[in-house]
């Protein structure tokens, strides 16, 4: 096997001159139920350009996949996009119809789900599945599909790709399912992929080595990356960008440089608290007190004031808009000194 | 702690037929576990953990082997004479999204076990499950929702309520903090620590996040393509671990590093991965390992004690 060496990536793809792949701006999401509306995402934006790797990192419930399959149309009963845009080529995809949405999803995005039971049908062989993508795209022939997928299975570290690929989902092991799921996402050769929790399943040694496939494979192509994780380490290692979400907002964004140098946000600052350092193994890790909130209103103020230890009456009274503290890193708090860009809009 | 053991695996083997292939899962894996003692069992993603979770439990069947609870054999008893031990052992499984009842409530998924061996009232059952609720980092009110209707975190908590509702003596968990952030996760193993303080809890904790592991178990047994390769003390283990799988294992976890520049290099593991269908000679790390001498491709090493506490599955240790 090849023994993939990548260097430790600087910011290569924040070159400002390229246009974003993908641009999301205030995106809001909610789901219909029977005691009442979830607020589960209120107004986010973001961006990434070609080659650029976005990390999303957050509380859970936070409103993270919710994000990502809004615009992939793939929110499911009740779930309802309230009001924005998602830019692709061009194109707002909360426009489309599902049916439009359906040559988009797999061919020019690619999908990592959280979920492993969501992404693959638990009657077909793991491999035809993948290799179905390809073919039904049109984008090579069956014979071509099924050498390229068992290519990348073998390159992401499963021995015997070629007996794996006539296994069914329930008969690998769940590391195993979702390095498929991570071939499936790239063999159609997407110019996006959205990885959603990508090497939960995987040991430390495997993740090294997917790791540094997909960041291989994703500069080559120029591919875009809309991962979430709750991992920092990963986060660090790959990500060029940081949007940390909380209460369905975006609360902090930076430049990874900038986001490991200063970061800002109380409940960033929480994060890193609650974090594992291998430089200081004997920190006990503090958890953020108190309970993240299920959003059944609007936010009215800051949604991190229950527990936050800097919050004050204007916290509880108004949503903070992200604003710039220093060059290109902006924060939504109160109490961040920062300059104002635009107040949040209201959210219905 | 007390010595007797809790829980005892003895040379437990589990083959899949795989297109009339054999591919074994699990080879000759003898483990145990102490009244109120947690191991933590971590490795290659495929090398047979949650297998052997599901054989310590019951819901796969090991080829050979035995199962003991508190001295009495699982192995070969029907899911229905299984039961009664349920009640003592629990799991949290590795796909929460699949594990929930997808028609139920939250709150009825929770107290499923207690309402179908009629434990207690559906009424009892829903104050109990909105009190694990809460327990578990959610809202009480969360029980009256569907589990699609939370994220995977959330999800992935209403598994470890549901395994804590029948109050079990041992937990198995199967990567059950991995899809949570990690404030919730230093919160679920803060409640893990007490119920293992409180209640004499034990644990298999089955993980991939190594610093989780860490902080539960009092012995870290390794796993490499179905076999145990390394067992000790957390503490041996972290600090010098032996076997030359061990050591990349522990050494791949990604720090926080303070800025860029301070990144590691992102690299795989030299060497091509065996195959598992075919595993009959040698050490099974013999085709990476970076100090492989000539015997290593010949004769396969056994799990030998090193040290008190400390065994070891390599040549050269
Ligand atoms: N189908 C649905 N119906 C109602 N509420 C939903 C539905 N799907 C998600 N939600 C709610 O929306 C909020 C955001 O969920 P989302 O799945 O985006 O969280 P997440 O940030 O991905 O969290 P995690 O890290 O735990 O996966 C949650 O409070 C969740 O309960
Ligand atoms: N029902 C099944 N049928 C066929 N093969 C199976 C079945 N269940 C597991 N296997 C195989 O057994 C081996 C061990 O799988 P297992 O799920 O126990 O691994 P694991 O150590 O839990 O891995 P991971 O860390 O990726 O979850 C794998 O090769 C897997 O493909
Ligand atoms: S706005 Fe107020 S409550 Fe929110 S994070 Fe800042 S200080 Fe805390
Ligand atoms: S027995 Fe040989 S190949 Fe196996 S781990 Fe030890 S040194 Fe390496
Ligand atoms: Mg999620
Ligand atoms: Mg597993």
């Amino acid at each position: 096997m090849a023994d993939f060496v990548v260097e430790a990536r600087t910011d290569f793809s924040n070159d400002v001159s390229k246009q974003p792949v993908l641009e999301v701006r205030d995106l809001v999401v909610q789901f219909e139920r029977a005691d009442g509306v979830v607020h589960a995402v209120n107004g986010v934006d973001f961006a990434v350009r070609p080659g650029e790797w976005l990390g999303i990192i957050g509380e859970s419930g936070s409103g993270k996949s919710v994000t990502l399959m809004s615009i992939l149309g793939l929110l499911g009963e009740g779930g309802r996009v309230i009001r924005g845009n998602a830019w692709f080529n061009g194109v707002d995809l909360v426009q489309l119809s599902d049916r439009q949405l359906r040559t988009v999803r797999g061919k020019d995005i690619g999908v990592v789900f959280q979920n492993l039971a969501e992404g693959f049908n638990p009657y077909l062989p793991i491999g035809t599945q993948i290799a179905e993508v390809l073919v039904n795209h049109r984008l090579c022939t069956r014979r071509t599909a099924h050498r390229r997928v068992i290519e990348f299975m073998h390159e992401l570290g499963i021995a015997d790709a070629k007996a794996r690929f006539h296994q069914y989902p329930h008969e690998l092991s769940g590391g195993m399912r979702q390095r498929a799921m991570i071939a499936s996402a790239i063999v159609s050769e997407p110019k996006v992929i959205f990885a959603d929790e990508p090497t939960t399943a995987l040991d430390s040694t495997v993740q090294m080595q997917v790791l540094a496939l997909l960041t291989d494979i994703c500069r080559k192509r120029g591919t875009a990356v809309v991962m979430v994780t709750h991992d920092l380490g990963v986060a660090a290692h790959t990500c060029d960008r940081i949007v940390v979400m909380y209460g369905g907002i975006v609360m902090e964004e930076a430049p990874i440089d900038e986001f490991l140098q200063f970061p800002t946000h109380p409940y960033t600052l929480g994060l890193r608290d609650a974090s594992f350092d291998p430089e200081q193994p004997d920190r006990p890790l503090r958890p953020i007190p108190g309970v993240a909130p299920v959003l059944l209103e609007a936010p009215r103020g800051c949604p991190f004031a229950p527990r936050c230890h800097m919050a004050t009456t204007v916290c509880r009274e108004r949503l903070p808009a992200l604003r710039q503290t220093r060059p290109d890193h902006r924060v939504a708090c109160h109490h961040v000194q920062g300059e104002n860009e635009h107040e949040p809009y209201p959210i219905p | 702690m007390s010595l007797t053991p809790f829980l005892d695996l003895r040379h437990i083997e589990k083959s899949f037929r795989v297109r009339g292939k054999r591919l074994p899962a699990v080879r000759d894996v003898s483990l145990s576990i102490r009244e109120g003692e947690s191991l933590g069992l971590v490795g290659e993603s495929g090398s047979g953990k949650s297998t052997l979770g599901r054989c310590a439990i019951g819901l796969t069947a090991p080829d050979a082997g035995s199962v003991r609870l508190f001295g009495q054999e699982l192995v070969g008893r029907s899911r229905r004479d299984l039961r009664p031990f349920w009640r003592h052992m629990q799991m949290v499984f590795q796909d929460a999204g699949v594990a929930l009842h997808p028609r139920m409530t939250v709150g009825r998924n929770v107290i499923d076990l207690l309402v179908a061996r009629r434990l207690v009232s559906r009424r009892e059952g829903l104050e109990i499950a909105r009190q694990l609720l809460e327990q578990v980092g959610l809202h009480a009110d969360q029980a009256e929702a569907f589990p699609f209707e939370l994220s995977g975190g959330q999800q992935q908590r209403v598994m470890i309520a549901r395994a804590l509702a029948v109050e079990p003596k041992l937990l198995i968990c199967d990567e059950a903090v991995s899809a949570l952030d990690v404030s919730v996760q230093a919160q679920m193993m803060d409640l893990f620590i007490r119920l293992k303080q409180e209640r004499n809890l034990s644990y298999l904790f089955i993980s991939h996040n190594l610093p989780t592991v860490g902080q539960i178990a009092d012995r870290i047994a390794v796993m490499y393509l179905g076999e145990i390769v390394e067992v000790g003390t957390t503490q041996r283990m972290f600090q010098k671990p032996y076997h030359p799988y061990s050591k990349a294992l522990f050494a791949s976890v990604l720090p926080i590093p303070a800025n860029v520049s301070a990144r590691r290099e992102l690299r795989a593991l030299p060497g091509e991965m065996p195959s598992p269908f075919d595993l009959s000679r040698g050490c099974p790390f013999h085709t990476r390992c970076p100090v492989a001498v000539d015997r290593c491709r010949d004769v396969r090493p056994q799990l030998r004690a090193i040290d008190d506490d400390h065994q070891v599955a390599c040549h050269l240790a």
